[in-house]
């Protein structure tokens, strides 16, 4: 991505390009006024890089829940059903966000693994969910946006909330770390 | 019987002088500020074990909300555990452990549905007050500890939305609810 100008990239926008109105919480009144603290000077890569690294994997996401769809059946296919929009409002947010910052969004890749059973399909989803926690986890400490940061701890609860669901299913513990890393051990 | 404590009720029984207390931002330096929201993080947090602890020993529950209840209070405990000690290393002396939590006895009282319920909204405290302190934490380490907590709290949610019978995953942002 080339650099472009920067400008701040408000919560409101950023939950507008996911399709959301912006509810009128009181932390996020709280955390509108003028008085939010600057950010402090950070040195790394410039947001929009940090933000299209994690669109990638929402679009590897995207792709592995639709493509998987006719293999799957139950519970696993209505779970499937409900996180696939879920997993594109938040790649629909990160797009919108990075279009924001002036640069352009990276797109979907044209192929990805198949998935021919239910069975990989559970275990791609819950490496994969995972591996988009671990690269949150680093990309939130990046950015140097505070909205954004907020945000990208919003997805990553969303996914960890998935892999939860998932272990339901695979009756395993929904929560067996009490830091979520996206490492299980 | 509803038993609803609210975010503000919390944090008040937590020695936070009102929820403005935690969510207003501060014109304090960078370590000041962090320590100020993790003051208020620790006092969630010690809340929540005080509140699973309580419902772990409260007699005649199903055995498997027991469980979840010893789970989530152990893990809880881990949280405050890291949270306390990052405040140490700011300067802080850690605050006393509240020894109640508002709302609690009445949802224990009213039985599980209400205990369910209850912990809902403690953990919606939890998940929306870490999601104000990302936005607001400087520290890069802080802002990790406190995104990775969330998410177990996120996690949390999930295991009690399904016991109450309610969509587990409800939203694509997991912004949980300041009460």
């Amino acid at each position: 991505v080339v650099g472009a100008p920067r400008r701040a990239t408000s919560r409101r926008a950023f939950l507008r390009g996911a399709g959301l109105t912006v509810a009128a919480s009181p932390i996020f009144i709280a955390g509108c006024g003028d008085d939010t603290p600057p950010a402090p000077t950070r040195t790394g890569p410039p947001d929009a890089d940090v933000l299209n690294a994690m669109l990638d994997l929402e679009y590897t996401a995207v792709a592995a829940y639709r493509g998987a769809m006719p293999v799957l059946q139950g519970e696993t296919l209505r779970t499937a059903r409900h996180f696939l929009p879920q997993e594109e409002a938040h790649a629909a947010a990160l797009a919108k966000a990075v279009h924001e910052l002036g640069a352009r969004p990276s797109r979907p890749k044209r192929k990805y693994p198949p998935l021919a059973t239910q069975n990989a399909f559970l275990r791609y989803a819950v490496t994969l969910e995972n591996a988009m926690i671990a690269a949150y986890l680093d990309a939130l400490t990046k950015v140097s946006d505070r909205a954004l940061r907020a945000e990208m701890g919003a997805i990553l609860t969303a996914e960890a909330g998935h892999i939860s669901v998932f272990a339901d299913i695979l009756d395993a513990d929904q929560s067996p770390n009490a830091f979520v890393t996206g490492h299980p051990s | 019987v509803r038993a609803h404590a609210s975010r503000r009720d919390l944090l008040a029984a937590a020695g936070v002088a009102g929820a403005a207390a935690l969510l207003a931002p501060r014109p304090a330096r960078a370590a000041g500020r962090d320590s100020d929201i993790l003051l208020g993080l620790i006092r969630l947090e010690e809340s929540a074990t005080l509140a699973y602890a309580e419902i772990e020993r409260r007699p005649g529950l199903d055995r498997r909300l027991v469980r979840m209840a010893r789970h989530f209070r152990r893990q809880e405990h881990q949280h405050a555990g890291a949270l306390v000690e990052a405040f140490q290393n700011l300067g802080g002396t850690p605050p006393a452990a509240p020894t109640q939590v508002p709302g609690l006895d009445r949802a224990l009282a009213a039985g599980e549905p209400a205990i369910v319920r209850f912990a809902i909204e403690l953990e919606n405290h939890a998940v929306a007050a870490y999601h104000d302190a990302l936005r607001r934490l400087d520290d890069a380490k802080l802002l990790q500890i406190a995104a990775e907590i969330m998410g177990n709290e996120g996690q949390h949610l999930v295991v009690l939305r399904q016991r109450a019978g309610r969509d587990p995953v409800p939203d694509a942002f997991e912004v949980g609810d300041p009460g």
